[in-house]
């Protein structure tokens, strides 16, 4: 079983989950992530989205219901190291999750937490600069990097545990432009060429556009669940839940609410372009 | 209130100057910003923009050239640089880092009290600030650490607008905040702006927030201004910002891409509702024509 | 910047002294301290000069950068060396002024005295700070205390501690200045009044700047967790610290050294000093 699953598990921060009427941040959730997919979980603050992050790693246990990470479950205390081994987090303030003043070091400190003899952390370390595309920097203090580049050691620190799986709970969020760039493209190079399962938690819609999956989180709960195109082509439901769409889909959209026939969920501009193209040539 | 122009003049500024460090961070940039306008400014991270944001009200002294507000150097009088810190007032990024009071009222009042403003003005300046970034009076008694984070960040801008400055300069005021939040914020500047008919500068990362928001644009590049001036005239130069590796607004590319591929399509056209019309347009002169073939 | 400034003055390089194993800088230097409360007449005092020299010509330090190392203990040193001068009081003064009386025997104890102090904080910063980073140096002494982990001391806690305060240091420095400029923006004034007021402007600063640094701590926290971390237990290292030869020859001299100062002080001298 090489998965995550959560079976109708719900979380509340309250302390007396026993009163009725308690806000549950989520609830009744159940899903499965599989493995070797790149996940995006949508939603606006509040919504729950980083609440089943941490749900996943055993950081937050469930006040109801299972969730489990290749069979193990989350709430018994000897899966914890293992679970957290299999998967990686990644966080939103980049200074906040940076230990050492090497980077070297910083990436060296999960194998060393997991006991990995020295020569394979030094390889482990190689590998994992190497594959975020951060090797020149391994001697530098991250206190002199970017942004984008302290969050490419994160995950680097992240890959270094040999994980299965890689949480990006907001990752991108303080990050410029440049760098949310820098991040999206070593999680999806992770994605495709280390068979890394991504899970990127994220309230930019344009993230959404390249995953395999796309999950849609409102007031704690699943709302839509599916491929970006089907997501992206029910403009109104994001609307109403707070959430924008891609400039693209928002022309198209307005263009067929206008009666004109273009296709839904078009996410690029490109695509759209096409589809212009075509209708206008087509002269209906 | 009268309008209020702020201009460069021939500004530079190297930091640590004569030190192995030295950074020139700004070379010689001459720009005026509008009074009465909301000027969006640019930029890739290390362009220069948050070190223009601190050169305008003060904090920072150009290693050479001037900086003017109205017609006053602003270095005339350097002991009275708070003064001129009122007339500017400077939105940092991530704001809601310093509060600090026991009351977001107290909070909001720091700045002005500061100015030696008290009783019923304090009073008056303090709540219509509160009122113009939308919080609640019952939200004035509590802690602001009580506070959401949106919250804490409108807290922090009211603490600069309730001392009723000339010019509000804002550094990424929507930075990290979802797609609520951040139109929340931007539209709360927007109707200050109109209300107050101030001038406000608007440091962003995001292209079409820039061109939703802005009358003028400033784009920063690698210490200098590359292209200034109305949205209209800075995105008829599209290719010229693209070209530079900057993005410019997903709509915007869609007609560029559109007009490559032979359509009639008008230039500058950088908001969703604008491009909505000239497609129908577009598609509407195909259709004639098509009926005049037929 | 203020985020520039690197905390101990580290100054990477390739000489003799960068490359010897942090451990033994730590021992050589405890050393080092020993034998110059040993020394006690002329040529034990001539030889510490001598090895001072000898430690900072195998550096490759400026010179200047040694020298301003010493600006801070100047006024101490002066003054101490003043009061020696004044106040030694031996057979037969070398000046006398009524009350004023100076004699050699001052001058000898002020003058052994600035070596002693001087040579000190020369000898232990070229090993300890300037030739080693920080973060080798809190490697270099949780690996020498590791006995005492049996004595329930913890060593590895107090280790992780310096290492994460190392690491915040710039990222809180860059945070004050931060903060400064935002309260300055909205009138704060740091830099007038008395001193009550200025204490008074300092805390629209620090309560930020607590907020922020218990948010920094919380979220490290989980962080740490997250890349499972769980104290020391069965931990290992990436870098492995090896005593080479070498490291060993600078022990062997050292010792040498040291028993060179003792033995130099029996040689009779006509200078007699008054400790």
């Amino acid at each position: 079983m090489s998965n995550i699953v959560f079976e109708n598990v719900s979380y509340t921060y309250t302390e007396q989950p026993n009163l009725s009427n308690i806000p549950f941040a989520v609830k009744n959730i159940n899903l499965t992530i599989e493995k070797g997919s790149s996940v995006v979980i949508l939603g606006h603050n509040g919504s729950g989205k980083s609440t089943l992050a941490k749900l996943i790693n055993g950081i937050l246990l469930p006040t109801s219901g299972k969730v489990t990470v290749n069979g193990m479950d989350t709430s018994n205390q000897e899966n914890i190291l293992e679970i957290r081994r299999t998967v990686g987090m990644v966080f939103q303030n980049p200074d906040n999750q940076i230990v050492a003043t090497v980077v070297e070091e910083d990436v060296a400190f999960g194998p060393e937490n997991l006991g990995v003899p020295p020569h394979e952390i030094r390889s482990r370390v190689e590998y994992a600069l190497n594959a975020v595309g951060m090797s020149e920097f391994r001697l530098h203090a991250p206190h002199q990097l970017s942004g984008g580049q302290k969050q490419r050691i994160a995950i680097a620190g992240v890959i270094a545990m040999k994980p299965q799986y890689i949480i990006l709970d907001e990752s991108t969020a303080m990050l410029d432009p440049y760098g949310r760039r820098e991040i999206l493209d070593t999680a999806h190079s992770l994605n495709k060429n280390e068979n890394i399962t991504t899970v990127l938690i994220t309230h930019y819609m344009e993230e959404a556009v390249y995953a395999d999956r796309v999950i849609v989180m409102n007031d704690g709960s699943v709302v839509m669940d599916g491929s970006p195109a089907y997501v992206f082509s029910n403009v109104d439901k994001l609307k109403a839940i707070g959430l924008d769409v891609p400039q693209p889909t928002e022309l198209l959209y307005l263009l067929s609410k206008d009666g004109h026939k273009l296709p839904a969920g078009i996410m690029t501009v490109k695509d759209a372009a096409d589809a212009l193209e075509k209708y206008l040539l087509k002269g209906e | 209130m009268k309008l209020t122009d702020i201009r460069l003049e021939n500004v530079s500024y190297i930091y640590s100057p004569n030190t192995p460090f030295q950074k020139e961070a700004l070379e010689n940039i001459n720009i005026t910003f509008k009074g009465g306008k909301l000027t969006g400014i640019i930029g890739h991270t290390g362009s220069g923009k948050s070190t223009l944001a601190q050169l305008l009200n003060g904090l920072l002294k150009p290693t050479s050239g001037k900086v003017y507000l109205g017609d006053t150097d602003i270095w005339e009088k350097p002991k009275e640089i708070n003064k001129i810190r009122y007339k500017v007032g400077l939105v940092f990024q991530y704001p809601e880092y310093q509060l600090f009071e026991e009351t977001v009222y107290e909070d909001i009042a720091y700045g002005p009290k500061n100015m030696g403003v008290s009783g019923d003005n304090l009073n008056r300046t303090v709540s219509e600030a509160a009122d113009f970034v939308g919080l609640t009076p019952d939200l004035l008694k509590k802690s602001p650490f009580e506070l959401s984070g949106g919250e804490k960040r409108r807290v922090a801008l009211a603490g600069v607008i309730a001392m009723e400055p000339e010019v509000l300069v804002l550094d990424e005021p929507a930075a990290g905040l979802d797609p609520r939040g951040r139109t929340e914020i931007l539209e709360r500047i927007r109707n200050y702006q109109k209300q107050k008919n101030n001038t406000i500068i608007l440091i962003s990362h995001s292209m079409e927030d820039i061109s939703e928001y802005a009358d003028e644009i400033a784009v920063l590049k690698n210490s200098k201004v590359l292209c200034s001036g109305t949205v209209d005239t800075v995105f008829r130069n599209a290719e010229l910002i693209r070209s530079n590796g900057l993005a410019i607004p997903k709509i915007t590319e869609i007609m560029l891409e559109l007009k490559h591929r032979g359509f009639p399509v008008s230039d500058g056209i950088y908001t969703t509702s604008d491009a909505h019309k000239e497609i129908i347009r577009l598609i509407n002169s195909y259709k004639k024509n098509g009926e005049n073939n037929a | 910047m203020l985020k520039d400034i690197t905390l101990g003055q580290f100054f990477p390089g390739n000489s003799p002294l960068h490359k010897m194993d942090p451990r033994m800088k730590i021992i050589i230097s405890a050393i080092f301290i020993v034998a110059i409360f040993f020394a006690k007449n002329i040529f034990s005092f001539a030889l510490l000069i001598l090895f001072s020299l000898i430690l900072t010509t195998l550096s490759g330090i400026k010179h200047s950068v040694i020298l301003k190392g010493l600006k801070p203990i100047v006024f101490i040193v002066v003054f101490t060396a003043i009061i020696n001068i004044f106040w030694t009081k031996g057979e037969t003064p070398l000046i006398n002024f009524g009350i004023i009386k100076i004699y050699p025997e001052g001058i000898y104890t002020a003058a052994f005295m600035i070596i002693r102090v001087v040579s000190l904080v020369v000898g232990t910063s070229l090993l300890l700070s300037y030739t080693t980073s920080p973060i080798a140096l809190t490697d270099a002494l949780e690996r020498l205390m590791n006995p005492l982990k049996k004595l329930k001391v913890p060593v590895h806690e107090f280790a992780m501690m310096m290492t994460i305060a190392l690491r915040f240091i710039p990222t809180l420095i860059e945070e004050t200045e931060k903060i400064m400029n935002a309260q300055k923006a909205r009138g704060a004034d740091f830099e007038s009044g008395n001193l009550l007021n200025r204490l008074k402007a300092l805390v629209p600063i620090l309560i930020p700047l607590f907020i922020s640094a218990f948010r920094r701590a919380d979220e490290l926290a989980v962080a740490m967790e997250c890349r499972c971390y769980h104290g020391g237990d069965g931990r290992t290292k990436m870098k492995i610290l090896r005593f080479s030869v070498f490291d060993f020859v600078w022990l062997f001299v050292m010792l040498i050294f040291s028993v060179s100062v003792f033995c130099l002080n029996y040689i009779p001298t006509t200078i007699k000093l008054s400790f």
